[in-house]
């Protein structure tokens, strides 16, 4: 459950949030809409720690992770991942090195990472692609990459920035189907942002739209 | 250890180095043993010769500074932003003469024309002195051209173009918003020229910065000297400010586009072809030529021969500076770019403070500062070259890096946030990686500025260090034309053959990250 409650942020002298209340129960599929600049992203952002708004708090799971300018819990506690916008894989690591990235940090035990790298890789339909650069993969393979790695440290909360908003309609419509089908089974809770009517009908358990 | 802390100590460090031997030296001139004083700056305003070698200076970088960035800017753009043919060719042959030291030119020109009659009365004198700084300095205005055509938006000129043809979207969009850039290379060329006194010295033209060495190194009046270091100082507090006025976002923090438009050049192509090639030939060609004619394969060997031990000592500062370099370049860098303290702002403008403070005040300096009985290890070693060398050109590694990092997404970094991995663990595994291309490009930077630099070398060293561009300066005062000419050669190939490493590297390093 993710709380944010009278969230006021303004951003070179403009005001991003005024009072912005928002609920997400746990396990739900919310779909935020708005135009650009609105400030979908920037939410996405003040949930995963990256920013505080200048007044306001967010509570996860009955905890306040931040108070006003203050973070108080940093983004790697709040047991929430990402799916940016531009995908933000690494083009100095390859598949495996993108998705096992965090699993090596917490210091995971080799045998289980690599079990693990290669379970989601069948989750997203690419297990030949361990050794793959980045660059080689196609814009739909890059997504399943990112979308690998964002699941591998099992979140609570994946949050996700027009994930598909490059992709042609059809492998937009398959993702989809994709997200919509982890999610069920893995049961997180998801944070979807887009500008895109139709898309959001098809994914969203709930909608919210923000206006600027 | 958190973020701020490692930043701090990186502050704290640089500050130790370059910052207070400067306010130490400024600080000296109102010490008197009388007490707080003035004195000093009395006699020194009522000194007339010592105005008119201020006045020379001050004509000689107006002079430099304006026909290096008109020039500069116009090449920037042939280079840039036109169809031309082998385009890196010509800009890799017009970097040669910022990459080694500058009185090489001058002694090429003076093989070339001799110091008797009229072109060697043109040469030994301001237009000498002038014409060869402007060679010197040129590259900055075209590397500054070229950087801020990269970061115009295309589509201002899309639409530009959609209502008149490429002369009038240059003159009227490219230019105009180029403005900020060419200002840049005008003060940056005109203190740069300020303080560049090995080209004056060798061609007999009196200018300021001489006073002050000649004090120095001639009379051994360590007072007089600082004395007279000071009006330069002045001038790069004077340059500085205007520059945070003019730009307060920063007319030298750079964000590279990848999309360009380019300028066809159809029926020009010939004629611009023709004009570049004649303008190298002249400023490059004919003093190298000038070097060459008289080099022969015994005096070579024996030039090689002699300058052997100053050689290897040059090597060995060049690449200690290079590896300091980048350590400092990428913490400043780091430091810019993530603003991880407060005082980010006063980093960046100190880096450029010290880039264009010449090189004699830096000397003087650093001298009054670590000439003490306790820090006697590091005035009689050679840490103070290095020491000189890193606050010198801690500017052009740290902008190196600068531009690298701020392409790199905020949000690989926030990726790997979110997994847990700590500052220096993305600073590790994320950011050093995707900047390797960078810090290779900053250590050769580095490396290349500290082996051609001489006059800082000339007044820090300490007793028994020489190195080759000190080695060459004493020996045009005394030694064999042919020897000198073989010594020149030797610097030139030391300095070109390893930035033909890095092109070949950075070139890898394109390709390989084209993609991603």
């Amino acid at each position: 459950m993710i709380t944010l409650r009278n969230i006021t942020l303004t951003r070179d002298h403009k005001t991003v949030f005024d009072r912005f209340d928002l609920h997400i129960e746990t396990g739900e599929r919310l779909v935020i809409r708005g135009e650009s600049g609105s400030g979908k992203t920037t939410l996405l952002r003040l949930i995963a720690g990256f920013i505080a708004p200048g007044k306001g708090e967010i509570i996860m799971e009955r905890k306040t992770v931040t108070r006003d300018s203050s973070i108080l819990v940093p983004p790697d506690r709040r047991n929430v991942s990402m799916l940016f916008q531009d995908l933000a894989l690494w083009p100095h690591l390859d598949v495996k090195g993108n998705i096992e990235f965090g699993m090596r940090i917490r210091k995971m035990d080799r045998t289980e990472r690599e079990a693990k790298v290669k379970s989601l890789l069948k989750m997203v339909g690419l297990e030949q692609y361990e050794a793959r650069r980045i660059d080689t993969l196609s814009g739909g393979e890059q997504q399943r990459i990112a979308l690998a790695r964002a699941l591998a440290l099992s979140p609570k909360v994946l949050l996700m920035d027009e994930p598909l908003s490059s992709l042609d309609s059809e492998r937009n419509r398959m993702l989809r189907k994709e997200i919509v089908r982890l999610q069920e089974t893995l049961g997180f809770t998801l944070v979807y942002v887009t500008h895109n009517r139709e898309e959001a009908r098809k994914i969203a358990t709930r909608e919210v739209e923000i206006k600027s | 250890m958190t973020r701020r802390t490692a930043s701090w100590i990186v502050v704290v460090l640089l500050a130790v180095i370059g910052l207070l031997p400067v306010l130490s030296m400024v600080f000296s001139t109102f010490h008197t043993e009388a007490g707080f004083s003035f004195e000093g700056y009395r006699q020194m305003l009522h000194t007339p010769s010592l105005w008119q070698s201020f006045g020379n200076s001050l004509l000689l970088a107006f002079t430099v500074a304006s026909a290096a960035t008109l020039a500069g800017t116009f090449l920037g753009i042939l280079l840039e932003k036109t169809t031309l043919y082998f385009r890196k060719i010509w800009l890799a042959l017009l970097l040669i003469p910022l990459l080694i030291p500058p009185y090489i030119l001058a002694y090429g020109w003076y093989m070339l024309v001799g110091r008797e009659g009229a072109w060697g009365e043109i040469l030994f004198g301001f237009w000498g002195t002038a014409c060869i700084l402007f060679s010197v300095y040129l590259p900055i205005a075209i590397l500054i051209t070229s950087v801020s055509l990269r970061t115009i938006d295309p589509r201002f000129e899309e639409a530009g173009l959609l209502v008149c043809p490429w002369r009038c979207v240059l003159s009227k969009i490219t230019l105009v918003l180029m403005l900020p850039s060419a200002m840049v290379s005008f003060l940056l060329i005109f203190i740069l020229s300020m303080g560049e006194f090995s080209v004056a010295n060798f061609l007999r033209y009196d200018i300021f910065p001489m006073e002050s060495f000649i004090q120095f190194s001639a009379f051994y009046d360590f007072r007089t000297a600082t004395l007279y270091a000071m009006p330069l100082l002045a001038i790069v507090l004077v340059i500085l400010g205007i520059e945070s006025l003019l730009f307060k976002k920063g007319a030298l923090r750079f964000k590279s586009r990848t999309e360009r438009l380019t300028i066809p050049l159809h029926a020009l192509q010939i004629p611009f072809l023709v004009l570049i090639g004649t303008f190298i030939l002249i400023i490059i060609g004919m003093p190298l030529y000038g070097l060459m004619h008289s080099i022969d394969a015994q005096s070579f060997i024996h030039a090689l021969h002699k300058a052997a031990p100053a050689l290897g000592q040059s090597l060995l500062y060049a690449l200690l500076s290079a590896l300091l370099l980048v350590f400092f370049g990428f913490a400043t860098a780091y430091i810019i770019v993530y603003r991880t303290i407060k005082g980010w702002r006063v980093l960046d403008a100190m880096n450029l403070f010290w880039f264009i403070l010449p090189a004699t005040v830096i000397g003087i300096a650093l001298i009054l500062f670590w000439n003490r009985p306790y820090t006697n290890i590091i005035y009689a070693s050679p840490l103070i070259i290095l020491f000189g060398y890193l606050v010198k050109y801690l500017f052009l590694s740290s902008k190196i890096i600068e531009l690298r990092l701020s392409q790199i997404p905020r949000s690989f970094m926030e990726a790997a946030q979110l997994t847990g991995a700590s500052w220096y663990q993305i600073l590790l595994y994320i950011l050093l990686p995707l900047s390797s291309g960078s810090l290779a490009a900053a250590g050769m930077i580095g490396f290349v500025f500290s082996l051609r630099e001489s006059t800082l070398t000339m007044l820090v060293a300490p007793a028994g260090t020489a190195t080759l561009p000190v080695y060459i300066f004493t020996q045009m005062a005394n030694g064999s034309e042919a020897t000198v000419a073989s010594l020149c050669l030797i610097m030139l190939l030391i300095v070109i053959l390893p930035l033909l490493g890095l092109s070949g590297y950075t070139a890898y390093q394109g390709k390989k990250y084209d993609h991603a």
